[in-house]
């Protein structure tokens, strides 16, 4: 390791910072310091710099209310998880609520600060629990209280939306967890299982989706074709459909040069690609952006 | 949720939002945004944090989360369909004036935002102190290599700003 090299790498040294020099890179440049006095010149004022710009920076200060603020509202997500549990003898339907977090401020343009009445502000918004899947079957309470009015929510136009997309778009909204064919936390169980029945079975699951605890997995049959779901739970629900390419109709699939299409139905969106000889479809309620980080 | 669960959360709140605040107001230079992502990083962990296996990823796990819901937020409000940190230059918007003439501990923020875009993110975590380079380049998915790029590149431009900032600061207040 030459001098320039020693240098590149020990600006990844912070001042202080001991986990830095265990490093094996840094350590090996660090060593370099006692044969090479001009370096450790030049090592020492980074590090005085260093230390002077990580001080101002750490001397931003969050609110003081800030800390309150989360905890309150981590609290009130603890007590309506106890809630849910305790519904769960109750009826079969309880692993497809999933409870909302507080909205942020500027979800709704309003820059409002932290204030302490914004952890009871998120208690509210988290008692309104929502659906993960059969919204209609929801208790009435509940149903009613995880979106804004209805007259706030734009209607999104189907119009031009193949009917395979119409076809599932119907088919999750009246969807209830009793249907599943299988129900499931972990992807590779419900994959197993599709495998196991001779239904479509994802080659490949997006990265993103990976890491998510699942629901269940449920096949629908549109027309003779047999389409497979696998729901994922993140705040809200998310359904991984997967069909054999050369039973989808052209109308719904990407056309040359496009990597995806997207459709809209029923408030939900949709993202059709295409991988190898299988058509993956994820949905979820809401729009493409609701989609964007799972893909 | 047990005792025991509520008490750590209390402990990986208090280890960890002042640095999520942080981040998140280099990001956004807004305050209230600033708290906004650490408060929604925190409640994720608290829908998801069970799912983590490696209790040791807490830290970059809660980084990781801020980042990317700062990232889907700027892509809905700007319709950006890209993760790349050099679209959202321009949208990241500026540190609120009152800001800038209040708190001498803006500085480096301050000093942050001259610094070229696609080096800020990973010069912004470095400066924090609690996460290493690996760390870093987990959180914003990038190579170990081109993260020690942008740090010796944005750290470089960096500490020029900075020193210009302290020479203009010491000059005012004389």
């Amino acid at each position: 390791m030459d001098r320039e090299e020693a240098q590149y790498i020990l600006q990844l040294c912070r001042p202080d910072n001991s986990e830095d020099r265990d490093d094996p890179l840094i350590a090996e440049a660090l060593e370099l310091l006692n044969q090479d006095a001009e370096l450790r010149a030049w090592f020492e004022e980074q590090q005085a710099l260093d230390t002077r710009i990580s001080a101002k920076f750490n001397r931003v200060e969050p609110p003081a209310d800030l800390k309150a603020a989360i905890l309150a509202g981590m609290r009130a997500h603890a007590v309506q998880s106890q809630l849910l549990i305790g519904n769960k003898a109750e009826g079969a339907e309880q692993d497809h609520h999933t409870s909302r977090f507080p909205q942020p401020a500027n979800r709704s343009n309003q820059r409002a600060g932290f204030r302490p009445w914004m952890g009871i502000a998120a208690i509210f918004a988290i008692a309104g629990v929502a659906l993960v899947v059969p919204r209609n079957e929801a208790p009435t309470q509940l149903a009613n209280s995880d979106q804004p009015a209805a007259e706030a929510t734009p209607i999104i136009a189907t119009a031009g939306v193949p009917n395979m997309i119409e076809f599932l778009a119907q088919q999750i909204s009246e969807f209830n967890g009793s249907k599943f064919d299988k129900r499931g936390e972990q992807v590779g169980d419900l994959q197993s299982h599709l495998a196991s029945t001779g239904m479509p079975n994802p080659a490949h699951i997006p990265q993103q989706l990976k890491q998510l605890t699942t629901i269940g997995c449920v096949t629908f049959d549109y027309d003779g074709t047999k389409l497979s779901m696998i729901c994922f739970k993140n705040g809200q629900a998310y359904h991984l459909i997967t069909v054999d390419k050369a039973r989808v109709p052209n109308d719904c699939t990407p056309c040359k040069g496009q990597k995806s299409k997207v459709f809209e139905a029923q408030q939900q969106a949709f993202k059709v690609w295409t991988e190898g000889e299988q058509v993956f479809i994820l949905t979820t309620q809401g729009t493409e952006e609701d989609l964007a980080d799972f893909i | 949720m047990t005792t025991e669960s509520n008490l750590n959360f209390e402990e990986i709140v208090s280890a960890y939002y002042q640095p999520l605040y942080r981040f998140g107001y280099s990001l956004a230079k807004n305050e209230h945004e600033a708290g906004d992502l650490a408060q929604q990083a925190f409640f994720i962990y608290a829908e998801k944090g069970d799912s983590l296996r490696d209790k040791s990823k807490v830290k970059s796990w809660l980084f990781t989360t801020l980042y990317r819901e700062f990232l889907r937020r700027r892509r809905k409000d700007a319709r950006i369909d890209s993760y790349e940190p050099e679209i959202l230059e321009n949208i990241g918007g500026s540190v609120e004036p009152h800001v800038r003439r209040s708190m001498d501990g803006h500085l480096a923020v301050e000093a942050l935002q001259e610094v070229d875009a696609v080096y800020r993110e990973p010069v912004a975590l470095f400066y924090l102190k609690d996460l290493s380079y690996k760390e870093i380049a987990e959180i914003l998915d990038v190579p170990i290599g081109t993260i020690m790029s942008r740090l010796s590149r944005g750290k470089a431009q960096l500490r020029e700003i900075f020193k210009r900032k302290e020479t203009e600061t010491s000059a005012n207040t004389l």
